[in-house]
């Protein structure tokens, strides 16, 4: 008996020895650079913004976690990833930053790299690139005025963008124009509340990242794009546009998207954004985008 | 056509094996005598899976097979006393004569220990050998053990296993098993030899597993022999009744949330079972429609399990098994938006169980099993809809043979086509259309050898197949046993594991789970387990168990979260590919004696998994990794036909992503702005500790001289703890404000269940 009782002790004492460092809750906050900026194939130049993180429990203000007098640039790379063209910019407002050459038009399949050297003790360079999608355009489309949820959809041929090394992908928004609470679509005039709803939040509508594999292709090449009945919150005119996005845009809104619904993922089990920022967080991405105009009538 | 070949061939190595089996009988011991037979149930006739039959005289023994068959060789003419055991039913011991030459076919029968009406329970296991009833691994688990513990409104098979050690639960809401540190998929789940795909109702809260209609369950935790496969880390076994054979017998249970009926009785030379479940909330539902908003239109489970036997001869026994059973909800959510969701297993099976000689017996088991999920969310016009289907086809054997005592051999092979379809549709246009059409085979040879009566090796190979990307691949499995002496056995096990497919679900709802399998580009994830085992008997009616495992897991494939959208994608790129591994020490301490019996079980493990660009590369632990997990179950037999029963458990908090910080962004795209998280390494926090205590309290007796009665009163989480489930973040509040999602209060629970 004594035998069995040293041998199980044994047992269990080795193993407690080896395992019972219990994962601890020890990690804090610090706060980090964060960059955001936008460009738009064959259109001028967007403004630059920088601003820290703050704790989660605190309230996030860009005006007060502004970063200013930072040195930042934008800078055109060759196909080598060498400095083809730099294009300076400076700080208008506090943290907002705007391109002093309002001429250059984003290149389409061309890589930028920004960087932003903050002053101060550190001097901590943030750095970001992002390779623009290339531009496409509309052949055709089906109507400029159409009755909602009637059995013809919004239909836009385009012609294909490119993307290096994968299929496109869409963010589709919708812009309206005429914003009432009377206006709404059913589905949003259910779940929208009049007193407590900014339909503000709502003027611009965004599709999640639609991957071309769900259009069409056309025998000439070209690509049919439907426009899903969801991505009309509002009646009477309607702007739509379809964005093709890069890989930065593409990771930063799947990334947020999977912090608040979770898919598979365990609830509680959050991932980190993956940001390409790099000494920083923050997205530097870019578009290239068409826009067509669309009336939507009651039923 | 490849495949078609490999298939052929898996079937013709199945019967050569057969063959060869055949060709050894002859060489097989001179002169010895062989006794075999089926133990049975006395009062219904039910076969006895793992019921322990020795010779007291010569200390040799046998346990009885799935078919409740068990086999001694090699024993020398004489007079003996043959006993029979099994927990719960009276010893039978008998004399037995045995003459050179000659072969013995003795079947027993033994009386259950519980008389119906009473609370007498008989130990019968007390003597019995103690090789034969601890396998590395394994525990059964026998149907009362479910009923009795105290459940959230219904007693449920994967509720009651939850509470041994090793196995885990997600969380109050999920029945899914994770077994030493790996996910619900990598336990294989068999009903009647048949895999089923998605065991759960009410979207993961139970399992589809109906109490009533459950003979027998065994549960390989890990190390499981060469005989099965196909799955990383456990394989749950489930046998359905056979029927009564001796007469009619029927029950009827009514509970809070379903009610269930069971018939049994004889058929010609067999019997039938037939046990019908469903939910009986419609009563309810309608009652809350008139006072609450957004109750569903439907809302309601139901399973049907059934069983047919045939006995052709004495060596030759026919049944034919069927499960169906479907989940459905139709919830309006808004006007011109509303969501219906329709899932469930269908399973049939026909077993053929024939004794070749005295020395080889077989299975036979054709099987069909199909799960499918029908998803539709109608939003403003805008159809979202998902089909995903798996239909597995398939045809089995399985051989033993006992040529002496020193030898035994098991060997089998397994083939069938496994169709798994997805279809996804956006506004009426076909998005997703993934059909894979497969074949799979595999086979297995396993001998125990015995050198020595203290010592038994076993060592096995098996060799799988999937057409599915043309992958072949060999598992050996190895497990030695040492009994050091009558009341202390040591235990080792090794084996390779391969898994050709890959689950899509979520803890917090099954009702989307989704079937995918190896291809072009997704290999086979594999993985090594060894386990250590001490057996051991401490004290007069007490046994304690300790098991140590190690896990590996590589190749691990699974749908990578950040495929939000597969339109135009390879098939491997739906998937991120990584590796984990577990390791655990099980403490399983329990009294089989007395008024008060039960167990208490703790589970010491550690589980982690690796996965690129999460968590910046490095390994964390999922969600479900539990550090610390204890377990204590408490009968006691209060008197005049009460019984009591309480449950404990205390775990440590489940891992938990904390987070850190925020910021906003404003993508041109959308008026809205955008509040993403900084997070700190995945799941290394820690949520409060998990501890719970439920009662139960079952009277018997009988029901106005009608029938027996059994009355359950049950209280579960009796102090109420609020155990967190996760936190859950307000992104309409600046600063973001975090909320505790909590899991079950104090429920009470009531069931009458009549016997007749």
């Amino acid at each position: 008996m004594r035998n069995i009782l040293n041998t199980l002790i044994m047992f269990v004492l080795a193993f407690m020895l080896f395992s019972s460092c219990e994962v601890t809750n020890s990690e804090e906050f610090v706060p980090e650079y964060f960059v955001e900026s936008y460009q738009f194939a064959m259109e001028p130049l967007q403004p630059v913004r920088l601003s820290r993180t703050v704790a989660f429990d605190q309230a996030y203000n860009f005006e007060a976690q502004a970063v200013r007098n930072a040195s930042v640039k934008i800078s055109m790379l060759d196909n080598s990833g060498n400095v083809e063209q730099v294009l300076d910019y400076a700080e208008t407002s506090p943290g907002v930053y705007m391109p002093a050459d309002t001429t250059h038009r984003v290149q389409p399949r061309a890589t930028y790299l920004l960087e932003a050297l903050v002053p101060g003790d550190e001097n901590v360079l943030v750095r970001s690139q992002t390779t623009i999608p290339d531009t496409f355009r509309i052949v055709d489309t089906n109507a400029d005025t159409l009755i909602y949820q009637a059995t013809d959809q919004l239909e836009i041929v385009v012609t294909q963008s490119f993307v290096e090394g994968r299929q496109n992908v869409f963010v589709f928004s919708t812009e309206a124009f005429d914003i009432r609470f009377d206006n709404l679509t059913p589905l949003f005039f259910e779940f929208l509340d009049e007193g407590e709803d900014d339909l503000e939040d709502f003027r611009v509508n965004e599709s999640p990242p639609v991957n071309e594999g769900n259009y069409d292709l056309n025998p000439d090449g070209t690509l049919t794009i439907k426009l899903p009945w969801l991505a009309v919150v509002f009646y009477g005119q309607n702007k739509i546009t379809a964005n093709a996005i890069d890989d930065n845009i593409f990771d930063f809104v799947i990334g947020s998207e999977l912090q608040v619904n979770p898919s598979t993922l365990s609830p509680g089990e959050i991932p980190n954004i993956v940001d390409h920022v790099e000494n920083g967080t923050g997205i530097f991405g870019s578009y290239a985008r068409i826009t067509d105009f669309i009336y939507i009538q009651r039923q | 056509m490849i495949k078609q070949q490999i298939s052929k061939n898996l079937l013709r190595i199945g019967w050569i094996l057969l063959m060869l089996f055949g060709v050894l009988q002859p060489l097989s011991a001179q002169g010895k005598i062989t006794i075999t037979g089926f133990i049975t149930d006395e009062s219904s006739g039910e076969t006895l899976i793992a019921a322990n039959v020795y010779l007291v005289e010569s200390y040799q023994g046998a346990t009885t097979n799935t078919s409740g068959y068990y086999t001694i060789t090699d024993v020398e003419p004489g007079t003996y006393t043959l006993v029979a055991a099994y927990i719960g039913y009276n010893e039978n011991q008998q004399k037995v004569t045995l003459e050179a030459g000659e072969q013995y076919r003795i079947d027993i029968s033994l009386q259950p220990g519980y008389i119906r009406g009473q609370a007498v329970t008989v130990e019968a296991d007390a003597d019995s050998a103690i090789e034969e009833e601890k396998r590395i691994g394994v525990v059964s688990v026998k149907p009362s053990f479910v009923r009795e513990i105290p459940s959230v409104l219904e007693a449920d098979l994967f509720r009651s296993i939850q509470l041994l050690p090793g196995i885990k639960a997600a969380s109050d809401f999920s029945s899914g098993l994770y077994i030493r540190g790996g996910g619900p998929d990598q336990t294989l789940i068999l009903l009647d030899r048949t895999t089923v795909y998605n065991p759960s109702h009410f979207f993961g809260f139970f399992s589809t597993f109906n109490s009533d209609a459950i003979k027998d369950v065994e549960i390989f935790k890990g190390g499981y022999p060469a005989e099965y496969g196909g799955r990383l880390g456990a394989v749950l076994d489930i046998y359905n009744k056979d029927g009564n054979r001796k007469e009619f017998q029927g029950r009827t249970s009514i509970g809070l949330l379903a009610s269930r009926f069971l018939l049994e009785g004889p058929y010609k030379n067999g019997s039938f079972m037939l046990a019908v479940r469903r939910s009986t909330l419609e009563p309810l539902l309608a009652a809350l429609r008139n006072s609450i908003d957004d109750i569903p239109d439907a809302f309601y489970f139901y399973d049907i399990n059934g069983k047919l036997n045939y006995d052709i001869g004495q060596n030759d026994r026919l049944n034919l098994a069927f499960y169906s059973g479907i989940d459905k909800v139709d919830f309006p959510i808004a006007d011109n938006t509303e969501f219906n969701l329709r899932y469930g297993n269908r399973t049939l099976s026909t077993n053929w169980t024939h004794v070749f000689s005295p020395k080889v017996f077989s299975n036979f088991t054709l099987t069909a099993s199909q799960y499918f999920n029908e998803a539709e969310f109608f939003l403003s016009g805008t159809p979202i809809e998902r089909e995903n289907t798996v239909q597995d086809f398939s045809v089995k054997g399985d051989f033993e043979y006992i040529p002496n005592s020193k030898h035994s051999l098991k060997a089998g092979f397994w083939v069938g086509n496994l169709e798994l379809i997805l279809e996804n549709y956006f506004d009426n246009q076909q998005t997703l259309d993934e059909r894979v059409e497969t074949q799979y085979g595999s086979v297995y040879l396993q001998e125990a050898f015995r050198p020595i009566p203290q010592l038994i090796l076993k060592g096995g190979l098996r060799g799988n197949f999937i057409g599915e990307g043309d992958y072949t691949r060999l598992e050996p499995r190895f497990s030695m046993e040492y009994i050091y002496s009558q009341d202390l056995l040591y235990q080792f096990a090794y084996g390779r594991y391969y898994q050709f497919l890959t689950l899509i679900t979520n803890e917090a709802f099954s009702g989307f789970d989704t079937w995918l399998t190896t291809g072009d580009g997704v290999a086979p994830a594999w993985g090594d387990q060894f386990v250590f085992g001490v057996k051991s008997r401490p004290w007069e009616g007490y046994s304690l168990d300790v098991e140590l495992y190690y896990r590996s897991m590589r190749e691990l494939f699974e749908l990578n979260p950040r495929v939000f959208d597969p339109a135009g994608l390879d098939y491997a790129d739906l998937f991120r590919f990584g590796e984990g591994y577990s390791y655990g020490a099980e403490f399983f301490l329990e009294k089989k004696r007395g008024k008060v019996t039960g167990f208490l079980g703790y589970t010491l493990g550690t589980s982690r998994r690796q996965f690129p660009n999460f968590n910046n590369n490095d390994a964390y632990p999922p969600k479900y990794d539990r550090i610390h997990d204890v377990n204590l179950v408490a009968n006691y037999n209060l008197g005049r036909n009460w019984r009591f029963t309480g449950v404990f458990n205390y775990a440590t908090g489940q891992a938990v992503t904390e987070v850190l910080g925020r910021y906003s962004v404003q993508l041109p795209t959308a008026s809205e702005e955008r509040d993403p998280f900084i997070v700190g390494t995945l799941n290394a926090s820690r949520l409060p500790a998990y501890h719970r205590m439920d009662f139960g309290f079952t009277k018997n007796g009988r029901f106005f001289g009608f029938s027996d009665y059994e009355l359950q009163l049950q209280l579960i989480n009796v102090y109420s703890r609020r155990n967190i489930w996760f936190y859950s973040y307000d992104f309409d509040t600046n600063p973001i404000e975090r909320e505790d999602v909590r899991m079950l209060p104090i429920i009470p629970n009531v069931s009458l269940t009549l016997d007749f």
